[in-house]
This record gives structure tokens, C-alpha cells and sequence, in this order.
């Protein structure tokens, strides 16, 4: 291939004092081309990035542009070079319409005044010509998260950007929203833009890009052609040691009924959320939840933890209500609950790791002296979770903010697994997190299960629900539109179909 | 005064309600400024009062109270420029720096005061004459309280509303203070320095709280006095955190702590009224209290509506 358009030489980068983001990475990147940076949630896939884009500076190393060295001090410095970046984040103004972010920074004027009807035109121009039609007027706020990406996408575009860097861009979409995603990519591709895609995703890296560079801890393993690599190679490259694709899970007898659902409906703004939901988990049985998101799952495990009380129909653990139970009650007869967003639900992200993980163990009489903690038991508990999850950190003091998305939702989990009992759920418990953290996660929740636990798995990732569930409910607009007794009888096809409600399932079984 | 009838039917009740409601107009912009680009900025009250000083010796130095208004104003921006330069350069904490600049005003314009003329408290000034507009001022009732007895600050502050909401909406920079207030980590991204426009945004508010200073020790009354601000930077800000924001409705709360005040200020004066003179004073800043906890149950319940299960 011909001289590449961007070289990065011996990049190096520590954060202060002393973590080490960047060892040494040196990376090329061809014009017209889809480049995957791989790797696991701390490898430094992002920060190498971020200095690409000036909005890190690195220690050591240089930037070629064209064979041109250059120094972006700020994003507006890669900007001029046409470079732009879609964060994981979303860098949109929430109450401002889709046109308003698109031309922020660049606003038209008219007669000294901001032209509000051009930067709709520009908006509207833009997503015709990239197949991405996006109504200008309407506030961020109202859009689902696949369209703040294709705003994201637009507003990249409107700076005139020739390379664009999309972080985890697959992390939040749905099936469908991916496959439009991607969509989107090849047609750029195809007008010779040149796209880097962030991602752990295995399957993606194979699906749409050219080549991929794979990090690991801070270096670079190599840069391979997709098609020269299989996804095993990948795999082992990124985590160090083989990592199944597919792996027979061993079938347990599901025991007694833990926990019944009868009759559930639950109403907000005058919609329904929940319709009449009906199931019950039994002890070693993983009840798989699917559904698109937004069909309401939030509301279903919002309604088990007690967050939700003013819902129709019972709930009933080993027999008994949890009827207008308080989340506390709720979690002290054996329910844990891992939260959707860690972020916001799940850890105290100003806070230190050890805060997080005692949350709960805390309450614990052995734990405690009257109303005093006891200290040196409780970082003991703090050091020996920190350990058995292999959360990456300095110690058990460091801001929770510090640290990876992986990490964070090990620290949560491990703390809900602990204290699960009965019956845990859990809500997205591996969306957005490394190859490595998922693996522990799954073996954490199959242990729960082989301990005569029932787990509520709600999962928007298909290939999780069919490596850890047998049986599987479908929602769809609050409703369950299928039960599946053996997931393995079910096509990702058929199944897709039933999420999208599409289809509903004729003469579902009422033994689910 | 012999009634409340007579107190509501006197033109110039209306006059004093005008006149008062100016500074809190002049304050409560300054704040809903600040508060666009994401800033509490409480050091409004302490702007006003170093403002007012400065007005009124100006004034009297170029006997002129224009130029003692331009000066004031000049001094606000100051005020606003250390404010700003030390929470969003220096990072401090922006109510800790906004306390220590209230009390630094207020101490500094004693030793001012005292240094420049012997007594603590008061300092004459060259005061803003009324504006007097022909024809307009022989319409009935609105004539007499509107076109005969305001000065140019009064009329200044209805136009500076009507500019807020133009220049939030229509401006570049307008709405780029807007975004930065909303997010300023998405306005970074795209290369724009939210620190500048944050910082011209608390410029401005030191302006128009200059203004504000300005008007109480020249447009108000005709001199200085240490204890005048006496809490509207404060009442402003309520009346923006009521408004919520929107330039009309929180000039129209001004207006409605200015016609409190007005009250507590006239009501003395009917008689027949045994209302202790010490209470009614104490009525502008009770009626914030209440507007602040009404506002903050009505916003509470339309949350609760629309928030996630």
C-alpha cells in the first residue's frame, strides 16, 4: 500500500503519578480504510485515541501526518486536519435540537446572527447525503440512542472530517441499530473516508473493518488484515489466553420455585409498561430476559428490587409477598440486584473502591460494632473481592471514577453476587466490558447457579443469553410475546422476530 | 394615608413599585446570565454595593451621574473578571469565592467611605434626573407612571430583558453561553473554549450588576449608603431560580419582589395600621422564602411526573 495517511511513532503516555497507559505503541493508518483498534477495557485503545485527536498530549512519541509531522495541542487542532471523533459518551447538548449540536462551533450567520434555518439545511443536506435523514428540529432529548450517534456521526461530518474515530460505537445499539450503523460505514467508505473503530466486539472487527491493530496492556500486538486473522487469533492476542467462542454449557436440573411472578402490570403515564407478566425462576435455573431495549426490562427488574411499588399483580419469594416491600426488606429476604448503569445506579463514582464493595456488607452484624464499622474486616472483604474479580487498580483507595468501565462493574457485581441468597438479577451485567471481564462475570454467575441460586438475566446481548440461559422470555411493549423453553431450539433469527414484535409466539407455554 | 384603597389607588405606589423592581431587573439578569453559562454566581450582591460606590464617587467627580454610571459599570466588570478568573482559572469553589467577594464589598466600602470623607456610611452622589416624555406623559394613570417620573436606568433595564432574550436565542454567542452551561465537556469536544465563553458570560453579569449598583446610589436615591444593596443581588437570583431561567418571567418576578417591597416600605405610612415597622421590612425577604419553596414543590411534582418509574 502507498505511504500511510497517519503514522503514530513510539506513543507513550503516563497518567500522573504513575499508570502506565501507553507503553510503547507505534500505528499506521491507510487512506479508505475501516481499522479496528482492539482490545480488552484498559488496554489503552482509547488514550491512544484521544492523543490522535488532542485531547491528550503524549509523553513521548510523534505524529505523522502525510509524512508530515504534526502537534495537536487541542481537538480543534485535529479538526483543521480533518480528523473527528464519535466519544462512547455521547458530547451532545441534551435540551438544543439536532441542528443546534450539529453547527455548534461553526454556526451560519445571517446579518451578524446565528441562521438557524441554514444550520437545519446543513443538518438535513448532510444526513440525505449520508443516508442518515434525521429531523433537524427535533431536541436531542427525544431521540433514542442510535440516533444521538447519527447526529454524532453528522456533526463530525459537518466539520469537513476525512477520518473519523468512533469509540465503542456498537456498545449502546441495538441489533438492528448496529446493522444500520455499519450500513452507514460502508457507504462512507465507499466516498473514501477513513473510519477507526474502538471495539472488543470480535464478531464486528470481522463483519465490516480492513484491518485491525489489537492492544494489549499498554502495547501494541500487531496489526493484522481481518481477513488474514481469525477471530480465535484476535481473541488470544488481546486477552493472553484462549477464549472459547462457543462452549457447551452444562445443563442442571432447576430445583424448586424461588421466585414467582403473577399477574404483573405496571402503568406510567398512562401507558402501560408491564402487561401481565407471568413466570417463575426456580433454584439453578439462569432465566434469560431479552427484548429490544426500552420494552420494559428497566421497569420489570425496577419492580423485583422494590424500586417500583405501585404495581398490579404479585410477586411472591419462597412463597411469601414482596408485595409493597421496601427495597431494604426486599434485599434482606435474599434478592441482589445488579443495576443497569453502574455509573449511575451502581457505584458511588467519586467515592473509593472500598466504600463501593462494603455498601452492603456493612449492614452486616459480623461487620460491625453497634453503630461503629469494623474497619479492618471490612478491607479485608474489600481486599479479597478486589482480588477473586482481578479488578485492575492501585489499591483499594482509588477513586472508582479511575478506573475502566470493567473494573467498575466487577467491583458491583461482585458485591451484589456475595450477598445474593436467593435470587439475583441482573440487568446488562457485561454491556460495554472487556473479553476478560466478561468471562469472570459468567463464571461468577454460574457458580451463583450451581449453588441452587435462581438468576433473572436481562441481556441485550444474544450470544450471552445463549452461552448462560436455557429458558428464555421474550418482551415486547411490556408484554411477553414468547417463552422459550430450550433457547437452542430458537434461531437468533426467529428470535429476532419476536423482539421486534414481529411475531408472537403461538400457544406460548404457561409452565415458564 | 387613610387606607390600603388609598395606598393601591396612588400613582405613585406604581412609581415605587417600578422603582424598586429596577435593581432586582438589573440583578436578576446578572444571575440569569450567569446561570445560562453554569455558574451560581452569588457575588452579584457584593458587585452591586462596590458598584454603587463607585457610581456616586464618580458622579461627583465628573459631575456627572452618566459618567458615574459608565464607571460603575466598568467596576462590575472588574468584579465579574476576578470572580471569574478565580473559579474558572484558578478553580476555586465558586460560593466560597462569591462569599469572600460579598464580604470583601463589604467591608471595602466602609474603608472607602470612611477614608474619603470622615463617616462611615454615607457618600453623596450627582443623582440621574427623571425623564420627563412629552405627549406620553398626558395619557391618564399610564402617563403619569410611566412617562413622567422614571430616569434612563429604569428604561434601560426593560430594554435589557428584551436584549437577554434576543441575544440568548439569536446570537452566536448566545446560545454558545447556553451550551456551555449545559454541557460544557460537548462544547470542549467540538473546539470551542468553554472557559472563554464562560468567562465572557460573568463579564456581562458584572456589568449588569454594576448597572444595578449604579441605579440604587444614582438613579434611586441621591446618594451612597453602605447598608443600600441591603440583599437585592440575593433577590435577584431568586427571582432568576423562579423565572427559571426565561428572561420575561424572571423580570416579572422582580417586578413582583419589587412591588413587596414597595408595600413594606408604604404601608408605614396609613394609618390606623399597627404592623410593627421592623416586620414589614422584614416582608420582601419572607415573600422570597415562600416564592423559592413554592416554586421548588411545583417543579418537584412536575418531576415526579415525568421521571422514570
Amino acid at each position: 500500500m502507498a505511504e500511510a495517511l497517519i503514522m503514530m511513532k513510539d506513543i507513550r503516555k503516563v497518567y500522573y503519578p504513575d499508570i502506565v497507559a501507553i507503553n510503547s505503541a507505534t500505528f499506521s493508518l491507510f487512506e479508505g480504510e475501516i481499522h479496528a483498534i482492539a482490545g480488552e477495557n484498559g488496554a489503552g485503545k482509547t488514550t491512544l485515541m484521544k492523543i490522535l485527536f488532542g485531547l491528550e498530549k503524549a509523553d513521548k512519541g510523534e505524529v505523522l501526518f502525510r509524512g508530515e509531522k504534526v502537534f495537536f495541542h487541542s481537538p480543534s487542532d485535529a479538526m483543521r486536519k480533518g480528523i473527528g471523533m464519535v466519544h462512547q459518551h455521547f458530547m451532545l447538548l441534551e435540551n438544543m435540537t439536532v441542528a443546534d449540536n450539529v453547527v455548534l462551533g461553526m454556526e451560519p450567520k445571517r446579518k451578524g446572527l446565528y441562521d438557524y434555518k441554514r444550520a437545519c439545511e446543513i443538518t438535513k443536506d448532510l444526513g440525505e447525503r449520508f443516508d442518515m435523514a434525521i429531523d433537524p428540529e427535533i431536541k436531542i432529548s427525544q431521540l433514542a440512542v442510535g440516533l444521538k450517534q447519527k447526529v454524532e456521526i453528522i456533526k463530525v461530518l459537518a466539520r469537513e472530517a476525512r477520518i473519523i474515530i468512533l469509540d465503542e460505537p456498537t456498545a449502546v445499539l441495538t441489533p438492528q441499530e448496529t446493522k444500520e450503523l455499519f450500513h452507514q460505514l460502508k457507504l462512507l467508505k465507499k466516498d473514501n473516508f477513513t473510519i477507526i473503530i474502538i471495539t472488543h466486539k470480535l464478531r464486528e472487527i470481522k463483519e465490516i473493518c480492513d484491518r485491525v491493530t489489537i492492544m494489549k496492556s499498554g502495547n501494541i500486538e500487531g496489526t493484522y488484515d481481518v481477513d488474514k486473522i481469525s477471530v480465535e487469533e484476535i481473541s488470544k492476542k488481546m486477552v493472553g489466553y484462549d477464549f472459547v467462542v462457543t462452549e457447551d454449557k452444562e445443563t442442571l436440573k432447576p430445583g424448586e420455585v424461588i421466585l414467582e411472578v403473577k399477574n404483573l402490570s405496571y402503568e406510567r403515564d398512562g401507558k402501560k409498561r408491564l402487561d401481565d407478566i407471568s413466570f417463575k425462576i426456580r433454584e439453578k435455573q439462569i432465566l434469560g430476559v431479552v427484548g429490544v431495549e426500552g420494552n420494559g426490562q428497566l421497569e420489570l427488574s425496577g419492580v423485583l428490587n422494590g424500586v417500583i411499588r405501585n404495581y398490579e399483580g404479585d410477586i411472591s419469594l419462597d412463597g411469601l409477598s414482596l408485595k409493597n416491600k421496601s427495597i431494604l426488606e426486599i434485599r434482606d429476604r435474599g434478592i441482589s440486584y445488579i443495576p443497569e448503569d453502574r455509573m449511575v445506579d451502581g457505584a458511588n463514582l467519586i467515592g473509593n473502591i472500598y466504600e463501593s464493595a462494603i455498601v452492603l456488607k456493612s449492614r452486616d452484624k459480623d461487620y460491625r460494632k453497634g453503630k461503629f464499622l469494623k474497619k479492618k474486616k471490612l478491607s479485608e472483604f474489600t481486599d479479597v473481592l478486589i482480588d477473586s474479580y482481578g479488578v485492575k487498580c492501585n489499591n483499594k483507595y482509588d477513586q472508582v471514577k479511575s478506573l475502566s468501565g470493567g473494573n467498575i462493574q466487577k467491583i458491583v457485581s461482585a458485591r451484589e453476587i456475595v450477598e445474593a441468597r436467593r435470587i439475583l438479577i441482573a440487568n446488562q451485567p457485561t454491556r460495554g466490558i472487556d473479553i476478560g471481564a466478561v468471562m469472570t462475570l459468567h463464571e461468577k454467575l454460574k457458580e451463583l447457579q450451581s449453588n441452587n441460586l435462581g438468576i433473572l438475566l436481562i441481556s441485550s446481548d444474544l450470544k450471552e443469553i445463549y452461552d448462560l440461559t436455557e429458558s428464555v422470555i421474550v418482551l415486547y411493549e411490556g408484554k411477553i410475546v414468547a417463552r422459550i423453553k430450550n433457547i437452542k431450539d430458537v434461531s437468533e433469527e426467529q428470535l429476532g422476530r419476536y423482539m421486534l414484535g414481529i411475531e408472537v409466539q403461538e400457544d406460548m407455554e404457561a409452565s415458564l | 394615608m387613610n387606607s390600603f384603597w388609598d395606598l393601591f389607588s396612588s400613582v405613585n405606589f406604581y412609581v415605587t413599585i417600578i422603582s424598586l423592581a429596577t435593581p432586582l431587573i438589573f440583578a436578576s439578569m446578572a444571575a440569569l446570565i450567569s446561570n445560562k453559562a453554569g455558574v451560581v454566581n452569588i457575588s452579584i450582591e457584593g458587585t452591586m454595593l462596590v458598584s454603587a460606590l463607585v457610581g456616586a464617587i464618580f458622579s461627583t467627580l465628573f459631575n456627572s451621574a452618566i459618567m458615574g454610571i459608565l464607571i460603575a459599570c466598568v467596576a462590575g466588570i472588574l468584579m465579574g473578571y476576578i470572580f471569574a478568573f478565580s473559579t474558572i482559572k484558578l478553580r476555586t469553589n465558586e460560593i466560597l469565592v462569591g462569599i469572600a467577594l460579598n464580604i470583601l464589598a463589604a467591608g471595602l466600602v466602609i474603608f472607602i467611605v470612611y477614608a474619603l470623607t470622615g463617616n462611615k456610611s454615607d457618600y453623596s452622589s450627582v443623582p440621574l434626573k427623571t425623564i420627563s416624555i412629552p405627549l406620553l406623559r398626558d395619557i391618564p394613570i399610564i402617563g403619569e407612571i410611566f412617562f413622567n417620573s422614571l430616569n434612563l436606568l429604569v428604561y434601560l433595564a426593560i430594554v435589557i430583558v428584551i436584549a437577554m432574550s434576543f441575544f440568548l436565542k439569536k446570537t452566536v454567542l448566545g446560545i454558545r453561553i447556553r451550551s456551555v452551561g449545559m454541557n460544557a465537556k460537548a462544547v470542549d469536544s467540538i473546539g470551542v473554549d468553554s472557559e472563554k465563553v464562560k468567562i465572557i458570560a460573568l463579564l456581562i453579569a458584572g456589568g449588569l450588576a454594576g448597572l444595578g449598583g449604579a441605579y440604587m446610589s444614582i438613579g434611586f436615591m441621591s446618594s451612597f449608603n453602605t447598608g443600600m444593596i441591603a440583599g437585592r443581588g440575593f433577590i435577584g437570583l431568586a427571582a432568576e431560580a423562579i423565572g427559571a431561567g426565561i428572561p420575561y418571567v424572571t423580570a416579572l418576578f422582580a417586578v413582583v419582589f419589587g412591588l413587596v417591597n414597595a408595600f413594606s416600605l408604604t404601608a408605614q405610612t396609613i394609618t390606623g395600621i399597627n404592623i410593627p415597622y421592623e416586620l414589614l421590612n422584614t416582608l420582601p425577604y419572607m415573600v422570597t422564602i415562600i416564592g423559592l419553596v413554592v416554586f421548588a414543590v411545583i417543579k418537584k411534582r412536575r418531576n415526579k411526573n415525568n421521571i422514570k418509574g
